[in-house]
């Protein structure tokens, strides 16, 4: 029975609540890590792990830092188990504040912390799909900051000239990158018309106030034959109110204080 | 051995489907073959080393055999990330087919010198570092690695020079090659400079010539086992000093706590950039490297 449009946007919205709590509780137990980062991540992450993403794809996060809400959605979805969030990052601990490809976990086989090199992987990946006639559709997420890396331009230039089909690239637009707006850094804008020049159809959404078009849109667009950029504008720490106010003073913590603990804890109460 | 080892690489693309070709911006007339006959497995990438290593690691990571060229000084450094993230940390099948190893584009200047190549791969984990010393042993090396699960990394240089591997045992990681009868004076080297330590060998009475074509993992063994009776071990390299052949000479003689010690001299790059311009064997004279500097040098040590 096909689901109704309404069911299922309910059902992304729960999915994208219970992530973005999982992503604190489990920041929590590893306190510290990349918060702000894996919350923007959430609305791209759930809509690819319970609704786009098949057995035959691929997966790749390529901006390694926002890795809890990919832990957060792997668990979820049954691909690890509850136990390996515990402590992330500390001894004995199977996962890292950057994800380690791990061969057996789909979704994680790829490592990545060193940004820019997810995407020319991917490409690899969509090859051999095309190489071997298989209808796989690969993606891959990025960050709007990691776009400051040149082998993100180097991949894309590639998969522009190889004209992939079933091709998604993932941008997560949060405007932030660690020490400041991803404007005042190195200016990026205009975000879609550099991927459109590079052989790209842009999708640019609003995550704020269209994440159900937003996933509407990349589920029927999952076989398109041209390469696909997905601009997800979102909100660096999306959801919790005073980490979207501090954004680079949240981005990365060592170590977490006791005030920054007990907020968090407040507002999983919420 | 650029020519070799596409010839082979045919040859075994030929035989296995998965094995896949990606070079960067070469002339299609060097891999006419392969655009002949398997075109679906050759990519011709524009120049962008780094994105190769990654598009290769993702066909592996799906099941192929992907052999990755371009000029070893780019590969090496400027895709050493991709290298190490990409192929070396994932356990990917993914083997690299470096031409120009050392001083092979001498008169390009040292953007293009390979100098510390070696040093830079051995310090990968997983990763193997093969450097043959000829044509024969290059086209050896390219069937051993389409075999071999995970990363490789073979150092090409110029395949014009001698074949000195004739006669020898056919490849394989634990075995090295030794020319000569065993004497007081041992001349260990790898890759092409082999050639000239055989030179040099002739004229020095009592010396025998060791090669070693694999630097990692170090044939340790090998190298013990052919140290009885030598009291002067000499290490002929082009490499930089430092993390090449004479480190891991060094590095297997106190390992092994091998007493007494021979007395060690190491011929080699330096810690240096390589100024000036020339051929290949130009700048090993200019940096004596050549047979008869190396001859005046030894007969002043031994003096």
């Amino acid at each position: 029975m096909v689901e109704a449009v309404s069911e299922r946007n309910a059902r992304f919205v729960d999915h994208c609540l219970r992530t973005r709590r999982d992503v604190v509780e489990m920041y929590l137990s590893a306190e510290g890590g990349h918060l702000p980062a894996a919350l923007s991540l959430v609305e791209p992450l759930v809509a690819l792990f319970f609704f786009a993403l098949e057995k035959k794809d691929h997966f790749i996060l390529s901006k390694g830092h926002g890795c809890l809400a990919l832990y957060a959605v792997l668990v979820r979805t049954g691909k690890i188990p509850l136990e390996w969030t515990k402590k992330v990052g500390h001894p004995g601990s199977a996962l890292g504040w950057h994800p380690t490809g791990n061969k057996e976990v789909f979704g994680m086989d790829v490592s990545s912390g060193s940004l820019g090199l997810g995407m020319s992987v991917a490409l690899g990946k969509a090859l051999h799909a095309r190489r071997l006639n298989q209808d796989a559709s690969t993606y891959c997420l990025l960050g709007d900051g990691e776009c400051n890396e040149g082998s993100v331009w180097e991949a894309a230039m590639a998969a522009g000239h190889k004209g992939l089909s079933r091709f998604h690239v993932l941008i997560d637009a949060n405007g932030f990158q660690a020490c400041g707006k991803t404007s005042e850094v190195c200016e990026l804008e205009p975000l879609g018309d550099k991927w459109k020049a590079f052989g790209f159809e842009v999708n640019d959404f609003d995550l704020l106030t269209q994440s159900e078009k937003f996933l509407e849109s990349l589920l029927e667009k999952k076989n398109s034959s041209r390469p696909q950029v997905w601009i997800c504008r979102s909100q660096k720490g999306k959801g919790i109110p005073f980490v979207q106010d501090e954004p680079s003073a949240w981005h990365s913590k060592n170590k977490l204080g006791a005030r920054e603990r007990s907020l968090l804890e407040e507002w999983l109460q919420s | 051995m650029r020519n070799a080892a596409f010839s082979r690489l045919f040859e075994l693309a030929k035989e296995d489907p998965r094995i896949l070709f990606v070079a960067s911006d070469i002339s299609k007339e060097t891999v006419e073959d392969f655009y002949r006959e398997i075109p679906d497995q050759i990519l011709m990438e524009g120049i962008a080393e780094g994105h190769m290593i990654g598009m290769a690691s993702g066909l592996a990571r799906e099941g192929s055999v992907v052999f990755v060229n371009t000029i070893a000084s780019f590969l090496t450094r400027r895709a050493l990330d991709q290298i190490y993230v990409n192929v070396c940390l994932d356990a990917v099948n993914v083997k690299l087919l470096a031409q120009g190893g050392g001083l092979v584009y001498g008169r390009h200047g040292p953007t293009h010198h390979a100098n510390e190549d070696v040093a830079l791969m051995r310090t990968l984990p997983r990763m193997k570092v093969l450097v043959p010393c000829d044509v024969e042993q290059t086209r050896q090396m390219v069937a051993w690695a389409a075999k071999e699960d995970g990363p490789v990394y073979i150092r090409l240089s110029k395949g014009n020079g001698p074949v000195v591997s004739l006669g020898q045992p056919e490849f394989s990681p634990e075995r090295i090659l030794r020319f000569r009868s065993p004497g007081k004076v041992l001349l260990v080297t790898m890759g092409t400079m082999t050639a000239v330590a055989l030179e040099l060998s002739k004229a020095l009475a009592e010396s025998c010539v060791l090669s070693f074509p694999v630097l990692k993992p170090f044939p340790t063994g090998e190298l013990l086992r052919n140290l009885e009776g030598v009291n002067h071990l000499v290490v002929v390299e082009e490499h930089v000093e430092s993390g090449g052949l004479t480190t891991c000479v060094c590095e297997a003689l106190l390992k092994e706590n091998v007493r007494p010690l021979p007395k060690l001299s190491s011929f080699h790059l330096g810690d240096r950039f390589i100024g000036g311009y020339g051929r290949q064997e130009e700048l090993w004279a200019e940096n004596g490297l050549d047979a008869a500097s190396l001859l005046k040098k030894l007969k002043e040590e031994l003096e």
